[in-house]
Order: structure tokens, then C-alpha cells, then sequence
């Protein structure tokens, strides 16, 4: 189920001394089982693009196509929101019923599925997201920590099986074990056939997990690559306020200082094996 | 003539704290927690979610007071209701979320805010004023509103707000946490600014070890306890340690750990790229 | 996006209006309320405009911006009016000397006044009858509203929410003697100022993210729709609680203890042009008062 964007244009209070061109005919498609992350700094446009494609907001030109069908077309978005799911930044702000199931069953019963479908809905998606189902669908989900919230507030997501996932910046503010774990699941989700489509600051994240990865500047899509084709180009990405992965940047300034590291090396890993293997053979004290 | 010791900035002494929990439980969030801080001294104290490192950082400015041991800022008794005025005073506080700290609708008269809870005449209040916007890179903000600022600009104006005070200590407790990486940049920048150009006593709460990396020392924090202590050098070298804290390594401190695991070991264990690189750098022979 | 907006629509220019103590526009605007309640002639609402129109243009406020002000209030003015064309039945006494000259053979003159009786009927189509005097009523309604807008957007459109908040407090500090919440109360209203823009922001988020699980807020009947509320209001108050918690926190860690020993950054102090423009506004109104 392919989603996509043509030339998409959107602009916040037009006509205005305060407008904003916030998407500038954009173009973009995202296909079935892609992990595509976008980057861009703060105002490039990358959350409005993202709301677009969950038909948040109407385009003031070009449109989205779910499935090669125009979103707008479409009366009833019921459709769409059980197939588009969408997790906004600190997610567990939308929280809002008295247990952990009610408020995990909100998208499948809104969505027209029956009370034993949504059961069990309710069920994997707590499952998929490290839970326990019977311990933890009765509890108030203003009493779990934070991370717990966050967690609660995806399965939430998950639970209507979409089969496209939006994530605007979904790690920000966890510490950087639960960073990983987050990856982690989003890698798993992908790998059983969800599209993911997230928007992140995490280089090294997105170089170790990402297919594609898309930079935005100004309402642009100014890269469109693999990670290895983006994240190689250091010197340009930071010429549009962007970085790299840290083992880019490390490869980076080691060849600035004469030990050369080719640019396609962008992940930890990769950085290791290469140079485990060159400092070996130039006779490095162990 | 008797020596005279420097009195520490903070110095805390067993120092326990439990609250009560919705249902009649109790979680102890610190079991005895011994650390001092030297003034002018930049410290980290690093933790995983609920080591009990935030609870600690509000006993420092008296937000909440010892249940059992001691807690001296500036040589003051925290306990002891009459000092909380004075060491509030001196030992200010920044948080997490930049929003949740903005009082007005104008940078200037939010940078005031803590100033003219002091009683400070109004001319002097405008200098500080200045001063502190100065301080944090905002010059010219004066008029601003405050939430047509980017992350990164709301947290430096919470912490001129806080410098307006004319604090000896600033506690930041996780000040980067809700910021983009540029957000981030500018924020530490600035609290590092502090230190070396204003000579303040710095404790950074933060679970991210990199930005402890330039601290003078770095403390760890689990369950309640101090359980490392050192310069950052010594304490990142300590995996296991760090590992029993919950706390993840950053990529430059994991590559050198890949890169000892394929039996190249680097000299001191880095934290930064930066850091990485140099150490790389002397491996080989000068080229 | 919806940061901009700003309460009561201020236009921040550097004029001798704004640059007025906001005491000074808050007690000239009381005055000039008053005033064009008890004037009672066409001429002297005149007169009363003509000041409103200088001051606006000493103020650079366009006569566009202030007409427009006066919009979402149109539609109770004409109904006002036509409420008393119809309806009002008394009789009504003018000034002698204004603008409008009556026909003498319909109404009573004395020195002073003119009264125009409740019988003088200018239509009738069977039961519903115009009276002159039901007429003239309804014009001074319509006019003294429509005066009463544009007095009151002069105010808001040259003084800050922020600024009259502190002139409010400036003006009801005596009252702090007799225990009245003085500051508090300026302090709530200055932060739930504050944060309005943060917290339409964060209305917005909310409400796209439950739409996003297919949440509807915009169909059903009232009670459907009151209900479909629920999954926007529970986040929005316990965010706000949370950030009135965080808040308070931060605010005490700043020493914060209430309103005693506090100084301000901005100590308002009324200068020679506040004194000039209370004493031009008061004669002015006092005249019209009494003789218009």
C-alpha cells in the first residue's frame, strides 16, 4: 500500500504578514516495507509534510495518494485513519482514559471493528510494545512512568494494524537506553511489513535502520537516498544545518587528520570492523 | 594563624529522601546519598530514569528537604526552615521543559521575574537584566515573546532568568532533554560559558554521558546512591559501573569498546568523537 | 501556528497615547463611558466622535481598525435598534440647541430642552407604529454602543494585555490593604495570559493526534459532540495541571512567596502627559455632560 505525495504546496496563514510557506511542491513516494527517516532542521517542514500525508491538514495544492486513490476524495477518512497510523511527539499527552485497554481500544473501535476484534487488537498491540496484557489493561494510565505512557500511547497507534506508520520524532526525551529499545521495536515493526515513515534527529539511528533517508530545508526535499548516500556527504549536510552519524563524523575528521576513512562508512559497526582491519595492518600499538 | 579550609559548595552527608506512592506504598528515591561539590567546580551527576538524581537536585535549592542525614549548600543547613530563603537565593535552579518555566508574556519582565522577587531596586533590576540576556547570547531579546522562541532560546531565557538572581550554584536538571540537537548545542554551550567565565558552581542532572564530558568531575548515580565518582575519564573507563547504572555509552565511547573487543585498546577511554579521534590519532606513527 | 494572536488586538506603536500609563487609559476610558451614557444629544455624541477620532489618529490607529471593532457587536446594535423603534414608547427629552431641529407644532420647548411626546407617530402599518420618540431612542442606543466600542478598542488597541494588567493592579492596589488578592490576581491573569498561545498550541496537537485515531469532533448532535470532546479535554486539563505543577515549582525555585517584598522592573509613574490628558478629558467630558 503505497503512499505518496505530488507536489504537494501548504502554506500557514496565508495573505498574512506572518505566512509561511511551509511545503514547497513536494514530491515524494513511499512503497510498501520502506523505513524511510526525514531529516531537516526545526521549520523545514518535515511536520507538516508528515500531517499531510496522515490527510491532517488540507494541501493548498497537489494532493496525496493512499494506494494511487487522492486521499480527499475519500468522505469517510475512517479507511484511511485505520490504515495511516500516525505517533506525534511525547505522545503520551493524549492519554485519556480511565484504563490502559479502553484507551489502547479508542482507534479499533473507532474504526468499525467488533468488540472481539478490538480484544484482541488490544492484545497484541500491548504485547508488541513489551507489555504484559493482563497486568497492565486495568491500571489508570495516569499513574504509569513516563516511558510506560509513551509505550501505552503507541500500542494505542499499533492497535488498528495500520499498515503505514508515521513517527514525528518518537525517541524524543527518553534516555538513550530506551532510545535503543524504541529502534529496536520500530525495526521490528518493520520487518514484519510495516512502512515506516520517521521523522528524527538521530543520525545514527536512521544509518543503522533507516532504507531511504529524506532531508528537508525551507519546504524542500533537498537529499532523497539510501543512508549511505545521504549520511557519506558530511561537508553537505552541515552546509544545510544537518548532521551525520557520529561514526561519519568520526571517519570524517580521522581523514581530515591522515588516517583515511572512506566515506560510505556511517555506521558504529562498520567503523570497527574498518578500523580494526587498517590500524592492524599499519602496525598500531595494541 | 589557623588554615582556612575552602567550604564546599555543597556537601551532602547520607542523605535519604522517600515519598508515598498512590497505594500506601513508599519508594524511597534516596538511600543515602554522600557527594560534595567544591565551588566553582563543574559536576555531573549521571543516572537512569529513577536513580533518584532529579529528586536530589531539588534538595540542593530547599524545593525538598533530608528526610534522614545532611545536606549543607553554601555552608547552610538545608534543613533548618530559616536558610531556605538565603540558599534559594544563591542556588538556582533550571528544568526540563522550557515552557513550564516561562512566567510572562515578554522575555525581559520573565528575566526579571526572579530579581524583583528578591527586592532588588528596579534600576538594578534592569542591569541584571541586560546583563543576563548578555550572558546567554539573547542580547536585543528584551522585548521578545517568549513563545515565538525556538526550544533552544526559551531554555537560555529560563537561564538568564535564573543568573538575574546572581546565584554561586546552577542546578540544570536534564536542561537538554526536550531540545533539538541545535537547542541542545546552544544550551550547553552556554552552561559551559558559565563555568569558565563566570566562575559558577555548575551540577548538570543529565542521563546523556557525552555532555558530562567536559566536566571537572562526573558522579553516578543508582538506586539511590552515589556508586562512581571520579573525572570523566576514570569514571567512563568503568563499564561495569556504568552498565549496573542503566546508562547506555555514547557512539564514540562504544566504538573504542568495539575496537578493544578486536583487540585494539585506545589510552584513556573516550566520550566525545572528538575524543575518539585523538586517541586514534596516537595509536599510529606520526605520518 | 496560532501563535500570534494577541488579546484584544494590540498594536504596538510608539505614540503619546501608548506611551500613556496604562492607569491613565483605563480611568479615561471609565470616564468616557460614563460620558457618553449621559449625553443626551446628537451634538454632543458629534463632539464625543470628533475626540475619539483625534485621539485614534494621535495613536495612528487607523479609523478602518476602529470601525472594524466594532463588527461582532453589529448585530446586537441593530437589533437594539430595532427593538426600540418598535417598542419603546416613552417619551424622550433633547437638548435645545442640537443638530436635529424638530417641527415645533409636534413637540414641547422649553429653554433648555426639547421633548418629544410618546404619541407622534412618523409611521404605522396597522399595530406596529414607528414613534419619533422611538426612533430617536434607538439612535442614541445605536450611537452611544458604537461609541462605547470604539472608546474601548482605543484602549485595548494602544495598551497591552500586559499593561493593563499591571494598571488594573496599580489602580486596585489600595484595595490590598482591606486583604483583596491584588497581586495574586494580576499574577493569575498575567500567566493565564501567558499561556494561552501555548496551550491553543497544544489543543491543536492534541486534536490532530486523536484524529489521527480516528477520533471525530465534528459531527453528531450536541450531546454526541460534547461526548467526542472527552478525548480532547481529559489531555488538555492534565497537561495543564502538570504545567501549573512545573510551573509553581520553577516559580518557587526563583523565591517566589507572593506579592510582600516585591519590586518591579517597570515601576509606572505618571508623567506630565497623563496629567494633561486626564485634565483635557474630564473638563471635556464635564461639559458634555452638562450641557449636551
Amino acid at each position: 500500500m503505497p503512499i505518496a505525495a505530488e507536489n504537494l504546496s501548504y502554506a500557514y496563514m496565508p495573505d498574512t504578514p506572518f505566512a509561511v510557506q511551509a511545503l514547497d511542491n513536494v514530491t515524494l513516494k513511499a512503497d510498501d516495507g520502506e523505513f524511510i527517516g526525514i531529516i531537516g532542521q526545526t521549520g523545514c517542514g518535515k511536520s507538516t509534510l508528515i500531517q499531510q500525508l496522515a490527510g491532517l491538514l488540507k494541501p493548498d495544492s497537489g494532493r496525496v495518494l493512499l494506494d494511487g486513490a487522492d486521499i480527499s476524495a475519500a468522505s469517510e477518512k475512517r479507511d484511511l485513519r485505520r490504515k495511516v497510523g500516525v505517533v506525534f511527539q511525547y505522545p503520551e499527552y493524549q492519554l485519556f482514559e480511565e484504563t490502559v485497554g479502553k484507551d489502547v481500544a479508542f482507534g479499533p473501535e473507532k474504526a468499525g471493528m467488533t468488540p472481539v476484534e478490538v480484544e484482541r487488537n488490544v492484545e497484541n498491540a500491548l504485547r508488541l510494545v513489551g507489555f504484559d496484557p493482563s497486568q497492565i489493561r486495568d491500571a489508570s494510565p495516569f499513574e504509569l512512568s513516563g516511558g510506560q505512557k509513551r509505550r501505552v500511547a503507541i500500542a494505542g497507534v499499533l492497535a488498528t494494524d495500520p499498515k503505514i506508520l508515521i513517527l514525528d520524532e518518537p525517541i524524543a526525551g527518553l534516555d538513550p537506553v530506551s532510545r535503543e529499545n524504541f529502534m529496536q521495536l520500530i525495526r521490528r515493526l518493520n520487518e514484519a511489513g510495516i512502512t515506516i515513515i520517521m521523522i528524527s534527529h538521530n543520525m545514527d539511528g536512521l544509518a543503522e535502520h533507516a532504507s531511504r533517508v529524506i532531508a528537508m530545508e525551507k519546504g524542500r526535499i533537498v537529499r532523497d537516498g539510501t543512508p549511505k548516500e545521504v549520511f557519506s556527504d558530511l561537508e553537505g549536510l552541515e552546509a544545510i544545518g544537518l548532521s551525520s552519524s557520529e561514526a561519519r563524523k568520526a571517519g570524517y575528521a580521522l581523514t581530515q587528520r591522515g588516517i583515511y576513512v572512506p566515506p560510505e562508512i556511517i555506521t558504529n559497526d562498520e567503523l570497527i570492523r574498518y578500523l580494526a582491519k587498517k590500524l592492524k595492518q599499519e602496525g598500531a600499538a595494541c | 594563624m589557623s588554615s582556612v579550609t575552602k567550604q564546599s559548595a555543597i556537601a551532602a552527608k547520607n542523605v535519604r529522601y522517600a515519598y508515598a506512592l498512590e497505594d500506601r506504598d513508599v519508594k524511597t528515591a534516596l538511600k543515602g546519598v554522600n557527594l560534595e561539590v567544591e565551588p566553582g567546580e563543574f559536576v555531573a551527576i549521571l543516572g537512569h530514569n529513577g536513580s533518584g538524581k532529579s529528586t536530589f537536585a531539588k534538595q540542593i535549592n530547599v524545593l525538598l528537604r533530608p528526610q534522614d542525614g545532611e545536606l549543607r549548600v553554601l555552608g547552610l543547613d538545608t534543613a533548618d526552615e530559616a536558610n531556605t530563603w538565603d540558599i534559594r537565593s544563591h542556588a538556582g535552579m533550571v528544568f526540563q521543559n522550557p515552557d513550564n518555566q516561562i512566567v510572562s508574556t515578554i522575555v525581559e519582565e520573565d528575566v526579571a521575574f526572579g530579581p524583583e522577587n528578591l527586592g532588588v531596586p528596579p534600576d538594578e533590576i534592569r542591569t541584571r537584566v541586560t546583563e543576563s540576556l548578555k550572558a546567554v547570547g539573547l542580547e536585543g531579546f528584551e522585548q521578545r515573546a517568549p513563545n515565538m522562541l525556538s526550544g533552544g532560546q526559551k531554555q537560555r531565557e529560563a537561564i538568564a532568568g535564573v543568573l538575574a538572581m546572581h546565584p554561586d550554584i546552577i542546578v540544570f536538571d536534564e536542561p537538554t532533554a526536550m531540545l533539538d540537537p541545535q537547542g541542545r548545542d546552544e544550551v550547553m554551550q552556554t552552561i559551559r560559558r558559565l563555568n569558565r567565565e563566570q566562575g559558577k558552581t555548575i551540577v548538570l542532572i543529565t542521563h546523556y554521558m557525552e555532555e558530562a564530558a567536559d566536566c571537572d568531575r562526573v558522579f553516578v548515580m543508582t538506586d539511590g546512591r552515589i556508586t562512581d565518582e571520579g573525572t570523566p575519564g576514570e569514571v567512563f573507563s568503568h563499564q561495569d559501573k556504568l552498565d549496573e547504572a542503566g546508562l547506555m555509552p555514547p557512539p564514540a565511547t562504544q566504538i573504542a569498546r568495539g575496537l578493544a573487543d578486536a583487540g585494539i585498546s585506545l589510552p584513556e577511554t573516550p566520550v566525545t568523537t572528538t575524543q575518539l579521534v585523538d586517541q586514534i590519532c596516537q595509536l599510529l606513527p606520526k605520518t | 501556528m496560532l501563535k500570534n494572536i494577541t488579546l484584544g488586538q494590540y498594536f504596538p506603536a510608539d505614540t503619546p497615547i501608548h506611551r500613556l500609563d496604562p492607569r491613565t487609559k483605563i480611568i479615561l476610558a471609565l470616564v468616557l463611558l460614563i460620558t457618553v451614557f449621559v449625553v443626551r444629544s446628537f451634538l454632543g455624541f458629534a463632539v464625543f466622535a470628533v475626540f475619539i477620532l483625534i485621539a485614534a489618529g494621535m495613536a495612528r490607529v487607523k479609523l478602518r481598525v476602529l470601525m472594524r471593532s466594532v463588527g461582532p457587536l453589529l448585530f446586537i446594535i441593530i437589533l437594539t435598534f430595532i427593538l426600540n423603534i418598535f417598542f419603546s414608547t416613552a417619551p424622550i427629552e433633547l437638548r435645545r440647541f442640537d443638530i436635529l431641529q424638530l417641527p415645533a407644532d409636534h413637540v414641547e420647548i422649553t429653554d433648555q430642552t426639547v421633548t418629544v411626546p410618546a404619541d407622534w407617530y412618523l409611521v404605522s402599518w396597522g399595530a406596529l407604529k414607528i414613534s419619533a420618540a422611538g426612533l430617536i431612542r434607538a439612535l442614541f442606543i445605536a450611537i452611544r454602543l458604537t461609541l462605547l466600542i470604539m472608546a474601548t478598542s482605543l484602549l485595548t488597541l494602544t495598551t497591552s494585555p500586559m499593561q493593563l494588567t499591571d494598571g488594573l493592579e496599580g489602580l486596585l492596589s489600595p484595595l490590598a490593604k482591606l486583604h483583596f488578592p491584588v497581586h495574586e490576581m494580576a499574577m493569575m491573569m498575567s500567566i493565564a495570559m501567558r499561556f494561552i498561545p501555548t496551550l491553543i498550541d497544544e489543543t491543536d496537537r492534541i486534536m490532530k493526534a486523536q484524529t489521527a485515531r480516528g477520533a471525530d469532533f465534528d459531527s453528531g448532535n450536541i450531546f454526541r459532540k460534547a461526548k467526542n470532546m472527552v478525548p480532547l479535554l481529559v489531555p488538555l486539563f492534565v497537561s495543564a495541571f502538570k504545567r501549573a505543577d512545573e510551573l509553581a515549582l520553577a516559580m518557587e525555585a526563583r523565591c517566589y512567596r507572593g506579592g510582600e517584598g516585591r519590586t518591579r522592573l517597570h515601576q509606572p509613574r505618571m508623567h506630565a502627559g497623563d496629567i494633561v490628558a486626564l485634565i483635557i478629558t474630564l473638563a471635556l467630558c464635564t461639559a458634555l455632560m452638562i450641557w449636551l
